[in-house]
């Protein structure tokens, strides 16, 4: 109670926010925000310029087999020959693009999925017990089958990862929506006339973005690391396509004598996934309803 | 003339920030004589409730501090006291009644459990015993039927019936001072009069002081000796109870007053009202906090903060008749 | 016809399920039951009671955020409680809303332009720039300076608001505004702002009110005409001045009686009402009131009773409306006469 007087009293119209300074702080005051922005932004760099600073990553030196790394071939040659630095930034693309793709898919139909089975109690159990039943499905399973039925194309893959992740995306969505939906806001704004459309995106919509962002950032970092579980087990990207999970798939065999072929993979994965969680994290945090615009409420 | 039960001198609250700490509450002094009911009145945001909290010890240290002043209670500072210390007389001789019950019962344990739970902690009676006042105590506070009631979760109960098991959980020690903040706001009005009769009672009964926290002009013309009328952190008038309803001399105490006079007076003519709304804490600037609202401002408003003064403990701060204002512009 | 707003038979009952699937029945909560009244044109019509007695489902259902189980609503003649979808959208221009929380019922990512301007566009009143010439005058009526009109909410402060989500209502020209306790949030100095400015509105326009209140001190001073609920049904009807006068019914009088004096002079020891309110989902049999009613006999737990006139508009649910000793005067229960304390 006595906060509550205290924030108020402060919110007072001339305390304005200098958006220029909040920003330039914003490294000091969210250095884990800052810092897992920075990593998947030079990834990202990394995946769109990564053609054209290296090598062939396809070239073959079979001379030059399984070198370790050195100041010229920084993380080693493979078995045959080829270049693991430029096979594992060209392999960012496949993981990025995957991570994207599904990440805006699940979002695109979870969200709709989501406020549908928010907004309208009628159909609400409906879709959520069907919801139940996709997210049952295994998801490496499922990709698998998808996989051997129709082949390995970018298509299915995205596709077969994002069929199990839209039921946690439905879930989250629908969870603001039940809640923003009792706002006294939205009784207002159907009370002005509102149509339905209008309110869901004008009302609704906004007030679960924050959910909404975060669990998209989960989503982008687990739907690359079931990329590279499926190039491992080879139902995943093709052979001659380097990525992640491939080159990890054929290091396993020389991890002996040779780790730097699944290592470095390995670890440009797990920061890519790491950035991306603790992005999600860092969100969650700041968006948190209890915590509006910094705001006490 | 007995010496006051509670002494509140020159109580300055600030709220810490990352520039310049603001001002919530200022020098405010008071004092409350045994048996005495003093209501401590204002709008949201006046501090009325951070005084309260100031005083049993709850101000949340972490966001707001005392920043200087004294609270003597029967001779010991509150404000300098150990936490120890201040959580022995806290429900023992100092009790407090919230203005939500429900937020302040444990929901897990039935009521009668958690009034005996303080009268062991405190007294160190046996379970059994603690049980059996715990009983005597919602049948004081006039609880129907209160063996059964004492095995009730407070879920079970209603809003009023929660406040009145609140109250009896406050009296469980027979505190000197009771402090209630607003504890009839989110009580229906004849439940209201319920509350309010009763504790009149129990301060009549047991001559525990009152502090009264309320924002309601109405609940003050019925409960208070003496009133303390508080205005964005300062106090703006303090007085007896028929000083303040009978020669009320600050525009803002005038101003409330008008407000609610005619609303009850049933003449439907347009309402006195106030025109604008409190300021911000962080741009009270120099002289009197309420000069913006004020009909009779004067240039002397704008510089100098008025000073509580006045005679036979009616004290005003304001401009108002007095020397200060006779100062050319 | 005058008549704004004419509600009938109107009952609400809530069912909730009991038991893990609804396997142990179902309960039945009767929040509002069999309330009708009618609001005039250019009048302010009150519904007064405490916590629980339904005046804000009924609110809840005039403005259609509730479908009533039974009963009507109609507004100018024309129906308006059953209807759905496409027409009720239209006909919601008629009926707007004031709430009670001046915060949460702003949305805080929205200026106060685009809140005041969204009923409009909402019901497609003009093009863009009548529209924007209408906020502005919309500002000026609502008396919040044109320098706010790009603030956030969270920018004004409670009184501001409340005129913004006046500013709102009034936008679409609705006959009827549904306020509901729409001064109860707000601190006592900013309460007569509020009420002056709707009392101002109502002059310059014409526009009728319902007002929903548990302050009798606010519904003394606004209404023209009041009805007095308790658990659900309404106990007394009739013009302000007279019910107030000469409250009929014994929880009108108690409800008076509970108000706290406006001078310590007229301190007085009240034999408050005993008990508390029963539950809406196990009404008592008879009178509703009659578990805490100090004049209850045996006839009020057999029949319940019907609204009777005592003076021409003036209708009470009472057995023994009757036969009550004079308001004020000595008698027994809660509306004895004032024995000064202290």
């Amino acid at each position: 109670m006595a906060m509550t007087h205290a924030a108020e009293g402060l919110d007072a119209p001339h305390i304005g926010v200098n958006r220029f300074a909040q920003i330039a702080s914003l490294p000091v005051r969210q250095p884990i925000l800052a810092l897992s922005c920075v990593l998947l932004l030079a990834f990202g760099v990394t995946a769109v310029v990564s053609p054209w600073i290296t090598a062939d990553p396809a070239a073959l030196d079979p001379l030059n087999r399984l070198q370790p790394p050195s100041p010229a071939e920084p993380f080693g040659t493979d078995q045959v020959g080829r270049s693991v630095f430029a096979r594992a930034l060209v392999g960012t693309r496949v993981s990025l693009s995957v991570g994207i793709a599904v990440a805006v898919l699940t979002t695109l139909i979870g969200v709709c999925i989501g406020v549908i089975a928010g907004y309208f109690r009628s159909v609400d159990k409906i879709v959520m017990r069907a919801m139940d039943a996709v997210m049952a499905i295994p998801a490496i399973l499922l990709a698998i089958a998808l996989v051997a039925l129709i082949g390995a194309s970018p298509i299915v893959i995205v596709t077969a990862i994002s069929l199990p992740e839209i039921p946690r995306m439905a879930r989250v969505v629908r969870a603001s929506v039940l809640s923003l939906r009792e706002r006294v806001y939205v009784e207002a704004a159907i009370t002005c006339g509102g149509r339905t459309v209008t309110i869901l995106h004008r009302h609704i919509l906004p007030g679960a973005a924050g959910p909404i962002m975060v669990q998209s950032t989960y989503v982008f970092a687990s739907a690359m690391i079931l990329e590279s579980i499926l190039s491992f087990l080879g139902a995943g990207t093709p052979p001659d396509v380097p990525s992640w999970g491939n080159m990890m798939s054929e290091g396993r065999q020389f991890l002996q004598i040779a780790p730097w072929i699944l290592g470095f993979p390995a670890l440009m994965l797990a920061m890519t996934v790491l950035a991306a969680n603790l992005l999600g994290d860092v969100l969650r945090d700041l968006l948190d309803p209890s915590f509006v615009g910094g705001e006490m409420r | 003339m007995s010496a006051p039960l509670l002494c509140v001198e020159n109580l300055s609250i600030t709220l810490n920030t990352r520039g310049a700490p603001v001002p919530l509450v200022r020098n405010v002094s008071f004092a409350i004589d045994p048996g005495e009911t003093l209501c401590l009145v204002g709008e949201s945001g006046c501090g009325k409730s951070l005084t309260a909290l100031s005083i049993i010890g709850l101000l949340d240290q972490s966001v707001m501090q005392v920043a200087s002043g004294r609270i003597l209670f029967e001779g010991r500072d509150l404000v300098t006291l150990g936490a120890e210390e201040l959580r022995k007389l806290r429900g023992d001789r100092l009790a407090m009644v919230f203005q939500e019950p429900m937020t302040s019962l444990n929901p897990l344990l039935r009521v009668g459990e958690q009034i005996a739970e303080v009268i062991v902690e405190h007294r160190g009676v046996s379970e059994a015993d603690a049980r059996r006042q715990a009983v005597g105590l919602l049948d004081l506070v006039r609880i129907p039927d209160a063996r059964r009631r004492a095995s009730e979760f407070p879920h079970q109960l209603s809003g009023g019936m929660r406040q009145r098991v609140m109250i009896a959980m406050a009296l469980a020690l027979r505190p000197a001072l009771l402090i209630a903040d607003e504890p009839t706001t989110a009580l229906d009005v004849t439940i209201q009069a319920q509350v309010l009769t009763l504790i009149d009672d129990l301060r009549r009964e047991f001559g525990t002081s009152v502090l009264l926290i309320t924002h309601d002009l109405g609940v003050v013309a019925e409960m208070a000796d003496r009133v303390v009328v508080l205005y964005a952190g300062s106090i703006v008038e303090q007085a007896g109870v028929n000083g303040i309803f009978d020669a009320a001399a600050h525009p803002y105490t005038r101003g409330l007053l008008g407000a609610i006079g005619q609303l009850n007076s049933g003449i439907r003519d347009r309402l006195v009202e106030i025109p604008g709304s409190v300021p911000s804490p962080v741009s009270l600037g120099t002289g009197c906090a309420f000069r913006q609202r004020c009909g009779a401002a004067m240039p002397v408003c704008h510089s100098e903060p008025p000073l509580l003064s006045g005679a036979d403990e009616h004290l005003t701060a304001c401009w108002l008749g007095k020397a200060g204002a006779m100062v050319p512009a | 016809m005058s008549a704004v707003l004419e509600v009938s038979g109107l009952t609400q009952i809530f069912t909730s399920r009991q038991g893990p699937f609804g396997l142990f029945g179902r309960r039945d909560l009767r929040a509002v039951d069999d309330v009708s009244f009618v609001v005039a044109r250019g009048r302010t019509f009150c519904l007064v009671g405490e916590s629980g007695c339904g005046k804000t489902t009924i609110g809840r259902m005039v403005v259609r955020l509730l479908r009533p189980t039974a009963g009507s609503v109609h507004i100018n003649g024309e129906d308006f409680g059953n209807l759905s979808g496409e027409t009720l959208r239209r006909k919601r221009q008629q009926v707007q809303m004031v709430f009670q929380d001046p915060f949460a019922c702003l949305n805080s990512r929205m200026t106060a332009a685009e809140i005041v301007e969204e009923p409009l566009q909402n019901f497609g009143i003009g093009d863009a720039v009548s529209r924007r010439r209408k906020v502005a005058r919309l500002f000026d009526q609502v008396g919040l300076p044109q320098h706010f009109r790009a603030r956030l909410p969270h920018h004004l402060s409670g009184g501001q608001r409340q005129r913004l989500g006046i500013a709102r209502a009034l936008a679409a020209d609705p006959a009827l505004i549904v306020a509901d306790e729409a001064v109860a949030a707000l601190d006592v100095s900013i309460r007569a702002q509020i009420l002056n400015l709707l009392k101002d509105v109502q002059r310059e326009i014409g526009i009728s009110y319902l007002f929903i209140s548990h302050d009798l001190a606010v519904v003394r001073y606004l209404a023209d005409d009041v009805a007095v609920m308790y658990l659900g049904a309404i106990v007394e009807q009739g013009p302000a001045k007279a019910v107030f006068a000469a409250p009929a019914h014994p929880y009108t009088r108690a409800l008076i009686d509970s108000v706290p004096a406006v001078h310590p002079r007229n301190r007085r020891r009240r034999a408050a009402l005993e008990g508390e309110v029963p539950s809406a989902a196990s009404l008592p049999s008879g009178c509703r009131f009659r578990t805490r009613c100090p004049f209850a006999t045996d006839i009020c737990a057999q029949a319940a009773p019907a609204m009777t006139e005592v003076t021409p508009g003036h209708a009470v649910a009472c057995h023994h409306a009757g036969s009550l000793p004079r308001f004020g005067a000595p008698g027994p229960g809660p509306a004895v006469a004032p024995d000064a304390v202290a």
